[in-house]
């Protein structure tokens, strides 16, 4: 069983540069609204923001237990096995799949991809698991990029995305980098 | 219709863990709420800023500069210009796909709001120092983004020639 995240490297800000833009824009944003637009416009705005607010918030709530519990249930090494396992095009399928439906952000999906080299998997196969979770992940196209953009646009992106993890793969393997000794730079930190 | 059927995924494949998270134990089971909870103190105010943010921007970006730059019309170099914001674009998917949509609202093209989305998903510096580098090491991240270099543009153009 693996610590939950709060108790993991690298601990994150609560405050952090994104945020900080974050608050920037919201602030000053309104304020420019306000004054530009007048303030009937900006209660109009603030109404739509409210209504998405709602509707996003239950998946957001769903995809954080989702996650919570998978990294309580399965080891990285267990994960990493299962979907780093086989070789050539049969590994690539696994690490295309577990890359897209793995949930959770960056503290399930660079830990897994650390244990993919201890697991045995082939450099190819390890790419194309990092390039599917960053371009392919479900849980974050269904949670942010589906709240925000219309789901034409997203539907589109995914399509013209999915060789883009394979043809990564195949360059990896071919000229055999990034490699897993310079993945053990990372683990010796 | 798609994003129900995500929707349902979602929330059946939660509702599946739970039930073996439960089953595994109560510690388990609470364990994960307890972290779930964490992680959503840090998600909550960032989701409502980018929404409220994201709302504003859509209002006050000028339609005709974002058109020029990053309309449909604007073309490759559109595509260029979208995937050098998204790759210098700081913070996580809240900012980003909040920016993305406010500019797609504001005459954004398809293609160059593809490319501005990828060059963030591949090459977000928050992503590559707090969690790349530090797991997988310098080099490794190097090299991963110089094979992952074309792809912003590639997809941008092709969203361009496929979809136009």
């Amino acid at each position: 069983m693996l610590p939950p995240s709060s108790e993991r490297e690298p601990r994150r800000k609560r405050i952090d540069f994104g945020m900080v833009i974050l608050i920037f824009i919201a602030v000053a944003g309104g304020l420019g609204v306000w004054l530009l637009r007048g303030p009937e416009r900006f209660f109009a705005i603030l109404g739509e923001d409210a209504l998405l607010i709602l509707k996003i918030g239950p998946k957001i709530l769903a995809a954080m237990l989702l996650a919570a519990w998978m990294r309580l249930l399965m080891s990285e090494q267990a994960v990493a096995r299962w979907f780093g396992r086989g070789a050539g095009w049969a590994g690539f399928a696994r690490a295309y799949a577990g890359g897209a439906i793995l949930p959770g952000g960056p503290m399930t999906a660079y830990p897994i991809a650390a244990a993919f080299g201890r697991a045995g998997a082939d450099i190819g196969a390890t790419a194309v698991f990092l390039a599917s979770w960053m371009l392919l992940s479900l849980n974050r196209t269904i949670v942010w990029e589906m709240a925000f953009i219309d789901y034409d646009t997203v539907l589109q992106r995914l399509l013209i995305t999915l060789p883009v993890p394979i043809l990564i793969g195949l360059v990896a393997q071919a000229t055999g980098r990034p490699s897993f000794a310079d993945m053990a730079e990372g683990e010796r930190r | 219709m798609t994003l129900l059927i995500f929707t349902i995924i979602l929330f059946g494949a939660a509702g599946a863990l739970g039930i073996a998270a439960a089953r595994r134990g109560e510690a388990v089971l609470w364990g994960g709420v307890k972290d779930a909870w964490g992680q959503l103190a840090f998600t909550a105010p960032r989701l409502v800023l980018g929404v409220i943010g994201a709302g504003f921007l859509a209002e006050l970006l000028p339609a005709e500069v974002v058109r020029a730059l990053l309309g449909r019309d604007a073309g490759l170099l559109g595509v260029v210009i979208a995937a050098g914001l998204g790759a210098v674009a700081p913070g996580g998917p809240a900012l980003v796909f909040a920016v993305a949509g406010a500019a797609a609202a504001a005459g954004a093209g398809e293609g160059q709001v593809m490319a501005f989305t990828t060059a963030w998903m591949l090459f977000s510096f928050n992503k590559a120092l707090v969690w790349e580098q530090p797991f997988l090491g310098g080099r490794y991240t190097r090299d991963r983004m110089i094979f992952a270099a074309p792809a912003p543009f590639l997809v941008g153009a092709a969203a361009l020639w496929l979809f136009d």
